[in-house]
């Protein structure tokens, strides 16, 4: 086995594991704060993949330029979402929350192909295949902006939850919904905040992975279910274990495809989820377990 | 030989030592009450005697045998049963089918059981309500309820954790009768509680935790004057002015 | 009570002799009714009354499915055997899928997860498999025969599966009345209490969990023998997992007839939809429509169709 091989997968393995952990962090806030699973998740990124690449080939804007308008049309549709379908939804059986989530996945999913249809759209953008050589690893830099960036909007989502108000809010109402209540927070506009800075940052997210692959509005399942492995790796409801453990996921996932076929790789992620609940339920980071 | 003998059981969470030494026998036929004040570590004993925790130390023979490393399900088919402070009845079932589900700890056949139910449930005084659900019962009838269940387990010990909390002191009569009958019917039975009226009206002895240790044990006339126990409930100052 | 099974029974009369006015679409439809009513029955078992989530029931679904084709193509065992073969190794697998998430305490969206895990690398494996067809999937050559599991026309399918469905809503109803069924729910409303009472819950819960995919995993037989094909894609999928979980929620969780009530309601409309805006060459709109069907459902019917229709019968049908 070539260990410059190994070390090349790694890299671009970590590299994308900074993209997984900001689309862990959106799912980590809105179940460490609603304990509601989003069964959406993947389907919403790729919903504002395709965003994004509207805005490229209607205004010619770089997808990390539109980034920003992205994630806040995101943010927008996540607030109403949640205003409209899972605040309702909060206080009942876990079955029927699953139900209304699920549902909420086949609406982003198909609505993405109703709206741009079946076939993979991958525009060209003015980075995609650049890439230098450092050292005995070649670097693709739209994945390392992508990198950056993610770890970038990552720290400021962290900064926000604990230096402002209504960060400090979130996070109350995340340890103790009756309490936040009490102290007159206003519990529905801020879970509708929380749910919309996780739908922004699957929607940043989604639009750094516009120059990596091409878009199809079917391949938001996978994306859903690494966010799940990444956060009980990281521990729920931990954001910056949502940080770490995208970063080790990224890396697991990409050395395997040494030992499996690559699209076989989902087996690694899998595999550790199952290891983790088995004996260290509260992940890496976790408090209550 | 005595029927639950306890023998240094000692438990710690964490930094914090919730029960220590505790040691006491408790003979056939007996009603015995533990009573001592919040935090003093009878729930904590009730949990460790049902299999719902481990303890660190000491030991604790039922019918000379073991409790300790026992499943809570385990010791229930043992004999030992007990109701739980804050009542868990199964909400979505009717009266008469959380009864059923006790009774087939004794029982196999569905008819039996429902049988068995429905003797206990008019023992209680809960047969006119057999098939409203458990979520349409008031505090007190719930407090009934949890007791049936554990009555229709047949159990040879019975253990209440404050059973008497939160209900007026009617009913709180009301219980005290019913339970004397269950214990006339030759059962025994551990009380943890807080309701003087109850511990005084029923134990034949008392004992008292404070800080996770025993402090006194004895007969209730006793007990109560022993101003260990009066300072561990009111404080130092209330002893010295009692002088 | 009576009352009940009289009707019930005429209703079982009435679905034995449709077939003599059904066309072909229509008794497709009605097997489609019977057959995810009968793996939602299923699912019920473990959800319904032990309230552990499975969201990875095609799992099981498709190791019925893939076992007993596998033995017909290489040992030329009949479906009906290789039906049970299926079922036995789908307990197995449900049985260490439930002692990994019940021994280690795993509870509601941690066991869920567990579910999805095992159901997506089972899905991976017969992804890549080639003995299993990888992608493209097994095809059964078409003989037919009983012994096969085969037959011409859509008839014997009917009552295949009406029958499937028929033996679950015995095997449902007779957990209920039993020991057995009353320990589950007991553990489902309060499992410490239920255990403080004497139920060995952990047994129970494996119990229910392996006759839940036992019984599954025959429905992956009949499937495969009726479509004379099957993939990854339509029998281990979550998009299966998904369907097989809708009816018995919206119909009713832990009832018996729940899972029966949300077939008929979902799986014709659903059909209707599919086929009507497919027509209108939008792809993806009958799929949103059924999205918000589904949310809908839940806002008007949070526990399910059940509790309503039982509240409002129960005067006709019982007299206290």
């Amino acid at each position: 086995m070539d260990p410059f091989l190994v070390l090349q997968l790694a890299l671009q393995g970590f590299l994308m594991g900074g993209v997984y952990g900001l689309i862990a962090l959106g799912l980590s806030l809105i179940f460490g704060v609603m304990k509601v699973i989003n069964f959406a998740h993947g389907e919403m990124m790729v919903f504002a993949m395709f965003l994004s690449i509207t805005l490229l080939l209607w205004g010619g804007l770089d997808p990390y330029l539109s980034l920003v308008i992205v994630a806040a049309v995101m943010f927008g549709v996540g607030y109403a979402v949640q205003r409209v379908f899972v605040n309702r939804i909060l206080d009942l059986p876990e079955a029927m929350q699953v139900l209304v989530l699920v549902g909420l996945g086949i609406i982003f999913e198909n609505g993405t192909l109703m709206i741009w249809g079946g076939s993979d759209l991958s525009p060209k953008t003015s980075l995609a295949l650049s890439s230098f050589r450092w050292g005995p690893v070649t670097v693709d830099v739209p994945r390392l902006i992508a990198f950056i960036l993610a770890i970038v909007i990552t720290l400021l989502v962290l900064l926000f939850l604990k230096k402002t108000n209504i960060g400090k809010s979130i996070r109350a109402a995340a340890d103790n919904r009756y309490g936040a209540l009490i102290i007159g927070v206003h519990i529905n506009r801020l879970y509708g905040i929380c749910f919309g800075i996780g739908a922004a940052c699957v929607g940043a997210a989604g639009a750094l992975l516009v120059p990596l692959m091409p878009a199809k509005a079917t391949m938001g399942a996978p994306y859903t279910m690494i966010s799940f492995v990444i956060v009980i790796l990281g521990g729920m409801g931990s954001l910056i274990g949502a940080l770490i453990g995208g970063l080790i996921i990224g890396v697991a996932e990409s050395l395997g495809t040494v030992f499996l076929p690559s699209s076989m790789k989902q087996v690694v992620s899998f595999t550790i989820m199952i290891v983790i609940l088995l004996f260290k339920p509260q992940g890496l980071f976790g408090g209550r377990g | 030989m005595s029927l639950l003998r306890i023998d240094k059981i000692g438990k710690n969470f964490g930094g914090l030592r919730a029960l220590d030494n505790v040691s006491f026998d408790l003979q056939s036929g007996e009603i015995l009450a533990v009573i001592g004040p919040n935090g003093a570590g009878k729930t904590t004993l009730f949990n460790i005697l049902t299999g719902f925790i481990k303890p660190d130390d000491g030991s604790a023979l039922f019918q000379n045998q073991s409790l300790l490393g026992l499943k809570p399900h385990r010791i229930c088919q043992r004999g030992l049963v007990r109701t739980f402070q804050i009542v868990k009845p199964f909400l979505e079932l009717s009266v008469l089918e959380n009864v059923i589900v006790a009774a087939f700890n004794r029982l196999r056949d569905p008819k039996e059981a429902a049988q068995k139910a429905e003797e206990v449930l008019s023992f209680v005084g809960l047969a006119d309500k057999r098939r409203a659900l458990a979520n349409e019962l008031n505090l007190p009838n719930r407090k009934r309820l949890e007791l049936a269940r554990a009555l229709a387990t047949e159990p040879t010990l019975l253990m209440l954790d404050e059973v008497m909390a939160g209900i007026n002191p009617t009913e709180t009569d009301n219980l005290i009768g019913l339970i004397r009958e269950i214990h006339r019917g030759g059962k025994t039975i551990l009380l943890i509680e807080h309701v003087m009226r109850g511990v005084m009206a029923l134990s034949q002895r008392i004992l008292v935790l404070n800080f996770g240790e025993k402090i006194a044990e004895g007969l209730p006339g006793e007990v109560i004057k022993n101003p260990m126990v009066v300072e561990a409930y009111l404080g130092e100052e209330y002893c010295v002015a009692q002088g | 009570m009576k009352r009940l099974y009289l009707i019930l029974g005429l209703i079982l009369a009435v679905l034995l002799a449709l077939p003599g006015v059904l066309n072909n679409y229509w008794m497709e439809i009605f097997i489609l009714i019977f057959f995810y009513a009968y793996l939602g029955q299923c699912w019920n078992i473990l959800t319904g009354y032990t309230g552990n989530i499975s969201l990875g029931h095609a799992l099981y679904v498709g190791i019925g499915a893939y076992t007993a084709t596998r033995l017909a193509m290489v040992f030329g065992l009949s479906p009906w055997l290789g039906m049970l073969v299926g079922g036995l190794f789908a307990t197995g697998v449900g049985l260490v899928i439930g002692f990994l998430g019940f021994r280690f305490g795993l509870r509601g969206v941690y066991f869920v997860l567990i579910t999805i895990s095992f159901a997506e690398i089972g899905r991976l494996i017969a992804l890549h498999l080639e003995s299993l067809g990888s992608f493209m999937g097994l095809f059964i050559d078409f003989n037919p025969g009983f012994l096969n599991m085969q037959f011409r026309g859509n008839l014997p399918y009917y009552y295949i599966s009406l029958g499937l469905l028929v033996f679950s809503l015995i095997v449902v109803r007779t957990l209920e009345l039993s020991k057995t069924g009353r320990y589950l729910v007991a553990i489902r409303e309060d499992e410490e209490a239920a255990e403080s009472l004497g139920v060995n819950t952990l047994k129970y819960k494996m119990v229910a969990i392996g006759l839940s995919a036992f019984m599954t995993a025959l429905g992956g037989t009949f499937d495969a023998n009726r479509i004379f094909h099957l993939s990854p894609d339509r029998v281990m999928s979550m998009g299966l997992s998904i369907e097989i979980i809708l009816r018995p929620i919206i119909g009713g969780m832990g009832t018996v007839l729940g899972p029966v009530v949300g077939s008929f309601l979902i799986t014709l409309p659903a059909e209707w939809t599919r086929a009507f805006f497919s027509e209108m060459g939008r792809p993806g709109l009958h799929m949103v429509i059924y999205g918000f069907v589904l949310i809908l459902a839940v806002f008007f019917f949070p526990r399910g169709i059940m509790p309503l229709l039982t509240r409002k019968l129960r005067p006709f049908f019982i007299k206290e």
